[in-house]
């Protein structure tokens, strides 16, 4: 006599469940990575975008930026002189800040300060040292970057 | 270089195919493309208009270290100091009545060609970061 064999075994059961759980943690991992990717071309994009309003600022005041606050920071400047029209905001909880630093070569130097979470900051450094740097070295070169620690 | 669209806004470049090697850089208007390739010089296609055809000006395109467009012209900045434009006469492509005044431009030395204290000066904002207990990335921009 044949048993009525309606439903699924605890195995099969215990085997869809395994092949769900990993398929849909795969997909997941990879629209997360899409959505990080996105989100860091969008602070390298605001990057470029500052360096040329940099540029034009530049060539704007005949190669002189004041500093009209005198907070050291040259950013809101750009925004104030509308080359820029507005401060980045693609990284959340971040702070940003355009310095310059007198060098005996030059009449000076800008460079970019991007405060951010280690997180953030650890997965950004890739692509804005490609963009920018391309030595991947965090301690030489136009990139570079240092993690607090704890 | 690839390039496509409609050709009489540049989309076609074959005409220039051949002068399209070690372009370092490419700036566009509306309808016209400027490329600055590494020895200085320009490369330009696209409607003549609008600054598609720079022959009017090709002498002078030499030693080209940065180019700006609007919709319908270019303006080069050359390293020493001075400016050639070309294009759409009435929007910047003709600045021969300011050309006395063209001079001495800002003359970006940029980070391809950054002066030997720049990693001194960028690792100490990164040092001083650091000191502040922040997490964070500097970025060189520019040096002029």
């Amino acid at each position: 006599m044949l048993k009525n064999q309606k439903g699924f075994s605890l195995v099969e059961l215990v085997v869809a469940v395994t092949v769900i759980l990993i398929v849909g943690g795969s997909v997941t991992a990879v629209l997360l990575s899409n959505l990080s990717d996105a989100k860091h071309a969008a602070v390298v994009e605001d990057v470029a975008k500052l360096q040329v309003a940099l540029r034009s600022e530049l060539l704007r005041s005949g190669g002189e930026i004041v500093d009209s606050d005198s907070d050291g920071d040259y950013l809101d400047e750009l925004v104030v002189n509308k080359t820029l029209d507005k401060a980045p905001q693609s990284i959340r909880g971040g702070s940003w800040y355009l310095r310059k630093n007198e060098t005996e070569i030059n009449k000076g130097m800008y460079y970019l300060e991007i405060e951010c979470l280690t997180e953030t900051c650890e997965s950004l450094t890739t692509m804005l040292d490609e963009k920018f740097d391309g030595n991947g070295d965090s301690s030489t070169g136009a990139v570079q970057w240092s993690f607090s620690e704890g | 270089m690839v390039t496509w669209g409609d050709s009489s806004s540049g989309g076609d470049s074959s005409a220039v195919e051949g002068q399209l090697a070690g372009v370092e850089q490419i700036y566009s208007n509306v309808n016209a493309f400027a490329a600055l390739k590494s020895d200085g010089t320009v490369v330009t296609w696209g409607a003549s208009d609008f600054g598609g055809n720079s022959s009017a000006v090709e002498g002078q395109l030499a030693g080209v270290e940065q180019i700006y467009s609007n919709g319908y012209a270019f303006a080069a900045v050359k390293s020493d100091g001075t400016v050639v434009t070309w294009g759409a006469s009435s929007f910047g492509g003709d600045s021969s009545a300011v050309a006395d005044q063209l001079t001495g431009m800002t003359k970006f030395v940029g980070w391809r060609d950054k002066p030997v204290n720049a990693d001194e000066i960028i690792g100490r904002a990164r040092y001083e970061m650091k000191m502040r207990g922040k997490t964070g990335i500097v970025v060189g921009l520019e040096t002029i």
